[in-house]
């Protein structure tokens, strides 16, 4: 499941994981991902994992990078990622 | 030049970011999308939420919203839907970015004029305009464009565009006023963004690293275009978010129905600004350059989004996605910015 969300963030906004830009790297702050993607990226994280988060739950940079999502992915109990 | 591979349903093709075409011709984007009866649902739920925003919102100041009005079609249509079904008290405001025709600029005082809107005219200085638009396309200055914006946008477009928005930014905090809207239309950016809260101090925090970047391509200025000053984020109560509303994305609505309702206020199709817009001369350069780098039309998305929903139809999108603008007949625009194309 992981590997899917790395998927979708490669090829919705444009770039590449590697030794720069890991799964620690905050796509938001390092210019990968805007409040569009951002939205993009909500939308397919619920479509794909069948979750809803609620506004309060997508504040404060809870989705900013793969291990932050899987975090936020945890805390709606899907561990399996 | 060979066919490229293209969705069947929604004419994506297959350079377009992310995208996988399944046996049957239909494109991962397709089947992901909401079905036609979801995505009517959903834009009417869209519709009652920027109703209320816009209700607990307004009359705060001497203008309920500041408009980001460029003369095109789809703000024309969006600042006539804001005046005439909401009411709204509204203070348009075009940017001239060096490129803007005069025909839509009689558009915009044609649109503002029957509709008895307040309208500014803002020209940022041109020389700092065309360095803003020639490093947009530069290796570091594509540090500045976010990379999930450029699979809606052109460089270009995105440089001004981030520089429109905080222009807009800027005059809802002179003015005491909550509301910003734009005229976006489906597929240019994500439905949900039809009401958006925005917090000021989070989106400066997030531009912070590029500050350096900022200054070191665009020069001093990049500060007061791209950056909002200490004593304007004074003026900001983060307890009451600014909302940015983009009214059309709640509807279903043809480009000719669009015309159609803003030519009885005046509005005149342009014939020097492209196929794919109804402001800017500068736009088909954008195209240009951008299908050049990732070999897909910069309004591809837009373009499927609207075929996917019946919005328009198959041929006129191909015909539209299929024209890639020549450099050879861009040359006064790749002049004026300063850049220089090898043509192979
Ligand atoms: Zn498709």
């Amino acid at each position: 499941m992981k590997e899917k969300i790395k998927e979708f963030m490669e090829s919705n906004f444009l770039f590449e994981f590697n030794d720069e830009v890991t799964e620690k790297t905050n796509l938001f702050t390092e210019g990968y991902m805007d409040s569009f993607g951002f939205i993009e990226l909500i939308t397919f994280l619920e479509s794909t994992f069948d979750v809803k988060f609620q506004a309060d739950e997508l504040t404060g940079n809870k989705f900013g990078s793969v291990e932050a999502v899987i975090e936020s992915l945890k805390s709606k109990g899907i561990s399996d990622v | 030049m060979c066919e490229v591979l293209r969705c069947s349903k929604c004419v994506l093709s297959e350079s377009f970011p992310g995208i996988k075409i399944d046996k049957h011709g239909v494109c991962n984007y397709c089947r992901d999308s909401l079905s036609l009866d979801e995505m009517n649902t959903t834009r009417d739920e869209l519709k009652a939420k920027m109703s209320i925003a816009i209700d607990t919102n307004r009359n705060i100041s001497e203008y309920d919203a500041i408009v980001a009005f460029s003369g095109g079609k789809d703000s024309s249509f969006t600042l006539k839907m804001l005046v005439e079904k909401h009411d709204l008290n509204c203070l348009a405001v075009t940017v001239d970015n060096g490129f803007l025709s005069d025909k839509a600029l009689d558009n915009c005082r044609a649109i503002t004029g029957s509709l008895g809107v307040d309208f500014m005219l803002f020209t940022p200085a041109p020389d700092f305009m065309m360095n803003m638009y020639r490093q947009s396309v530069s290796k570091d200055g594509k540090k500045l464009i976010n990379r999930s914006a450029l699979k809606r946008a052109s460089a270009i477009c995105n440089s001004c565009i981030n520089l429109i928005n905080n222009v807009m930014v800027k005059l809802a905090l002179q003015h005491n006023c909550r509301i910003i809207a734009g005229g976006y239309i489906g597929g240019q950016i994500p439905s949900g963004a039809a009401v958006l809260n925005i917090d000021l101090l989070e989106r400066e925090g997030m531009k912070k690293h590029l500050k350096d970047t900022y200054q070191n391509l665009y020069g001093k200025k990049a500060d007061k275009f791209f950056y909002l000053r200490n004593d304007e984020l004074k003026k900001y109560n983060p307890d009451k978010p600014l909302i940015v509303i983009n009214p059309m994305l709640t509807l279903a609505i043809s480009e000719e129905q669009i015309i159609d309702s803003i030519k009885k206020l005046g509005w005149v199709k342009t014939t020097d600004t492209g196929m794919n817009s109804s402001n800017c001369k500068l736009n088909d350069l954008g195209i240009a350059l951008h299908y050049k780098e990732y070999q897909f039309h910069p309004y591809e998305a837009e373009i499927a989004e609207q075929v996917r929903y019946g919005i328009m139809d198959r041929q006129k999108a191909l015909d539209k996605i299929k024209t890639i603008p020549q450099f050879d007949k861009l040359d006064w625009q790749m002049k004026k910015i300063g850049i220089l194309i090898n043509n192979e």
